[in-house]
């Protein structure tokens, strides 16, 4: 009787380490975003300050709109069924992608880095949600 | 500034244009995250030379192992800055 309660109450355990460890892989990036007035909502916008910072030349805007378009297009396919990534392995390009954005900008556009810090897992949710991601296409 | 200057200035921007545009995606999800990581390194101007293997620690932190022999922990730090240490360091 013992063996069998050691045994649920080691299960349940488990369990709650499953769940905690989930969580932990799901949050934000960072535990220390700065509070900002200024807010990117979702990628367009996201876009469009990366368009108008002068903290990336030219052809790094360029290369960086090249890194979106085949993130969406990934992420496009996901959605129709036809990708050949998983959908683990587009949050990864994901993350990657916003970990270069960061690296670009962190010690020369203080502002964007902070919003880029606060709207980093909020745009996660725009793609890989088919109808919000559908929505954010259209409106591009 | 002379005519045939402002030509060779114009021929050279739009070739550049034009080989970076063309340049090839990487195909497969490895060598994906393999260039990207490299980008990142090299942005935050750490020697590495190349990545030649790479492992995800945990969320946003890789150990990435250079052409060089050395190991790098890259990691996004508490205040969200993406940093690049030597692992032994």
């Amino acid at each position: 009787m013992f063996t069998m309660r050691s045994f649920i109450f080691t299960l349940i355990i488990l369990l709650f380490s499953c769940l905690h460890a989930k969580t932990l892989d799901e949050a934000p990036p960072h535990s220390a975003c700065p509070i900002i007035d200024e807010v990117i909502v979702d990628l367009n916008e996201l876009v469009d300050e990366l368009r108008e910072t002068k903290a990336i030349s030219v052809f790094k805007k360029i290369h960086l709109k090249k890194r979106i378009d085949h993130l969406l297009a990934n992420t496009k396919s996901y959605h129709e069924g036809k990708s050949d990534f998983t959908l683990e392995q587009i949050r990864e390009q994901y993350h990657l992608f916003m970990l270069k954005v960061t690296a670009m900008i962190q010690a020369t556009d203080a502002k964007l880095h902070q919003m880029i810090c606060d709207a980093w897992s909020e745009i996660w949710k725009d793609i890989e949600d088919p109808i919000k991601f559908k929505k954010l296409t259209s409106n591009a | 500034m002379p005519n045939h200057h402002f030509h060779f200035i114009s021929i050279i921007i739009c070739c550049s244009l034009g080989i970076l545009s063309c340049s090839q995606e990487p195909k497969d999800h490895e060598s994906y995250i393999n260039k990207e990581l490299q980008d990142i390194i090299e942005l935050l101007d750490v020697e590495c030379g190349g990545v030649v293997h790479y492992e995800l620690r945990k969320h946003l932190e890789y150990i990435v192992t250079c052409s060089t022999g050395e190991q790098l922990r890259l990691h996004v730090s508490s205040k969200g800055k993406v940093n690049v240490h030597q692992l032994d360091e």
